[in-house]
């Protein structure tokens, strides 16, 4: 260790307050920029998550849900629902020009039951005419889901056992869908059969008032459009010929929540700026002041044949002390609360919200905290040049 | 007075917040058929809550450098204790969506680990003293 | 070596007396030389310019017209690192007001100038032992310069402008805060440096500094007069 290196510790051990003070700044900084680049980078992968997931070109569901976005509410906040229309409307639908694949879905909830067990959205599918659950099923299991087998989004709980009691029906979880981030991770699918006995079960228990069959109703039409064929109009079509339904276009739902997500993902922005370059301002005031009560100190080492620069060099080891700590710090830091307040962020937003992976998140992370060190490292260099350029004759005077 | 006793004013603030949230903003589910993990993890926070507020006040109340070091350190030791409490030491829910992981988890762990960086902060200033 | 200064002038805008608030000082057309060997005594009333005197001359301060000769150099045709280089090796400076690195041990404040000089090394030498020996305050030697009073202070400001044996040494109000018996020990170490060959410029009131002079000089109304 050189004597600007003695020093520079020196100064920052014996200075604690001082030390203490610019480094709870500097981790918040790095908090700021670390929370706001990931929930933005959470936001964007949830959204695409969601488009993947969706499937479908057009979307059919009851006009006064639609009205009442409940729709989105399953997809986007894992508010559970179940509201139906005539299965006849399907057939109709069925036969209409420049559909490549259709497929209806049949909507239940569960009630929560036992301990760290909560309402799931059960969503029963065609396995004759799916064409959302079955590929996943086919790439990663190769087979069909079974009478009695479930298929479970991410943030359902499976006891050890595999079995997953809804109205005191046993059933077997044979496969977990990737995390979306979005309410399809509370998520349960189940085949029409399956979805029977259910259905059965819940009204025998006195928890549902819909006797209506899947064989008579549907809760939403999935369909996937020729080439060629025009999405807007097809969707026009279905609207203007049945006035129960509303038919929505895959984009125009994903446009209408890529406008919310966008926003939030700006307001983020806006707000994570704001208070960065404050507490900049903060941390360049405070470290002004600092550098001000020490002039006297930096005149004493030019009296006694320090340069200018080797001044400045003790005062970077100072910065490099104090920031290496914080980018620890506030890198830990940063992970933790950003990992405890994501569930929190995606209950309150109801925007779909999801990190790659946990080493994807920390490497966003890392470089944006990185990048704030820096910013604020070349902002604060000119408050410290200034000062140690400042003429030794008005110190001098000030001394005598 | 106030330079010399921020941190311990801080903390007292915080865990006031936190163990006042816990009956509030935070609380986990409510007591139902089945007691849950959950219900265990806010009264152990609540508790601890409480012991951290008592230390500080001690804390303020004394001018003993020596004794205030000894009473940080047992602070330091409980806040992990705290931080630890749920999960860790009490399982709370395993559904990624109830009380206890959006609001109750999030809120120990955030004050747990400020409190921690205060009592540490604390420590290193008043290390010579 | 020799230092010497030629049509010295020097004077304050009426815009930093007011910053000041003191009375403008006058330096005019002074021409002098620091002799080595000897010690060099200014005296005057307060204010008429004795600490800028010293201040020019060691390079700190730079006059309104007139040259400064480091043997046959200006010291004003020097770099900044060169002057700096200069000051750190040649010279040695202890000014009017104590002012100590607060965060470092005495004995590394005393080092300071030999540490810079030999790249950063941060290993004391024998010189800033034998110093603070001498000046009385090797008791004080790990405590912080926070903890000393203002006499210990000043001696160990004293010791740091003489750690690197420099050949000439500047001392504004070098016994201010000294008892007698410490002025004695000061006094005697600058004499027995200027036996060995430094030049010693001393700026002081003290009556007791008077006898240890070799030469002194009087500052009134910017006029340098040898009077002894």
């Amino acid at each position: 260790m050189n004597i600007l290196q003695k020093l520079s510790v020196a100064n920052t051990f014996h200075k604690s307050r001082r030390t203490v003070y610019l480094t709870a700044l500097t981790i918040f900084m790095c908090f700021l920029m670390f929370s706001g680049t990931t929930v933005v980078m959470g936001l964007h992968n949830g959204l695409k998550q969601l488009q993947n997931r969706l499937g479908a070109d057009i979307i059919v569901i009851p006009k006064k849900e639609a009205q009442k976005h409940s729709f989105e509410g399953i997809l986007y906040s894992g508010k559970t629902g179940y509201f139906y229309f005539n299965k006849n409307i399907f057939n109709e639908i069925s036969d209409m020009e420049g559909i490549n694949n259709i497929t209806a879905q049949y909507y239940l909830a569960s009630v929560g039951a036992d301990c760290c067990f909560t309402e799931v959205q059960l969503i029963g599918f065609d396995p004759d005419t799916d064409f959302i659950v079955k590929p996943w099923l086919q790439k990663n299991y190769n087979r069909q889901l079974l009478k009695g087998e479930v298929l479970s989004g991410s943030d359902v709980f499976i006891p050890d056992n595999g079995i997953l009691k809804i109205y005191n029906n046993d059933l077997k979880s044979v496969g977990i869908l990737e995390r979306t981030g979005t309410g399809l991770d509370s998520t349960v699918f189940v085949d029409m059969e399956t979805l029977k006995t259910l259905l059965r079960s819940s009204i025998d228990l006195g928890l549902n008032d819909y006797n209506v069959s899947p064989d008579d109703v549907v809760s939403s039409v999935m369909i996937k459009v020729k080439d060629g064929y025009s999405k807007f109009k097809l969707t026009k079509e279905i609207n203007k010929r049945f006035k129960e339904v509303k038919a929505i276009e895959n984009q125009d739902m994903i446009k209408g929540f890529a406008g919310k997500l966008d926003t939030a993902a700006i307001v983020v922005k806006i707000v994570v700026a704001v208070i960065w370059i404050m507490s900049l301002l903060v941390m360049h005031i405070y470290f002004s002041m600092s550098l001000n009560e020490r002039k006297k100190e930096f005149a004493v080492l030019k009296v006694l044949g320090f340069t200018n620069k080797s001044i400045y060099a003790m005062i970077l080891y100072e910065l490099l002390i104090i920031f290496s700590v914080s980018f620890v710090l506030g890198l830990l830091m940063s992970s933790v609360w950003g990992l405890q307040l994501k569930t929190y962020l995606e209950t309150r937003l109801e925007v779909p919200f999801m990190y790659e992976s946990f080493s994807s998140y920390i490497l966003h992370g890392g470089v944006a905290v990185a990048v704030s060190l820096l910013l604020s490292l070349i902002f604060l260099s000119g408050s410290f040049i200034r000062t140690v350029r400042m003429s030794l004759f008005s110190v001098l005077r000030e001394v005598d | 007075m106030i330079k010399h006793n921020i941190f311990s004013i801080a903390i007292i603030i915080l865990e006031a917040v936190l163990l006042a949230g816990m009956y509030t903003f935070w609380a986990p589910c409510p007591v139902g058929e089945h007691i849950m993990g959950c219900h265990w993890v806010a009264n152990v926070s609540v508790a601890v809550s409480a012991v951290i507020i008592i230390l500080c006040i001690l804390n303020l109340i004394t001018k003993n450098s020596s004794t205030r070091k000894g009473i940080n350190t047992g602070i330091l030791a409980v806040t992990v204790l705290q931080g630890l409490t749920p999960q860790v030491l009490i399982s709370i829910c395993k559904h990624e969506h109830m009380r206890c992981h959006v609001y109750t988890q999030p809120a120990i762990i955030t004050v747990a680990s400020l409190v921690l960086i205060l009592i540490i902060a604390d420590l290193f200033v008043n290390r010579n003293k | 070596m020799h230092l010497t200064v030629t049509g010295l002038n020097m004077f304050f805008e009426n815009q930093i007396k007011s910053i000041t608030n003191e009375r403008t000082a006058i330096l005019n057309d002074i021409n002098f030389e620091l002799k080595q060997g000897c010690i060099t005594q200014i005296i005057g009333p307060s204010g008429c310019g004795k600490s800028t005197f010293l201040n020019i001359l060691c390079g700190l301060l730079k006059p309104k017209s007139g040259d400064i000769f480091y043997g046959n150099q200006s010291i004003y045709s020097l770099s900044d690192s060169q002057l700096a280089t200069l000051r750190n090796q040649k010279f040695g400076i202890s000014l009017q007001k104590n002012i100590g690195i607060g965060s470092i041990p005495v004995i590394d404040n005393v080092n300071l100038p030999y540490s810079y000089m030999h790249n950063g090394k941060t290993d004391t030498c024998d010189n800033s032992h034998h110093l603070l020996e001498l000046f009385g305050i090797s008791h004080l030697k790990n405590n912080l310069p926070g903890e000393l009073s203002g006499g210990e202070m000043r001696r160990m400001c004293l010791a740091r402008a003489l750690v690197n044996n420099p050949e000439f040494i500047f001392a504004d109000e070098p016994t201010s805060d000294l008892d007698c018996e410490n002025t004695d020990i000061v006094m005697t170490v600058l004499k027995n440096r200027a036996r060995n060959g430094a030049g010693i410029l001393i700026v002081s009131h003290d009556s007791a500094v008077y006898p240890y002079a070799d030469e002194t000089f009087t500052i009134n109304n910017g006029i340098l007069k040898q009077i002894n």
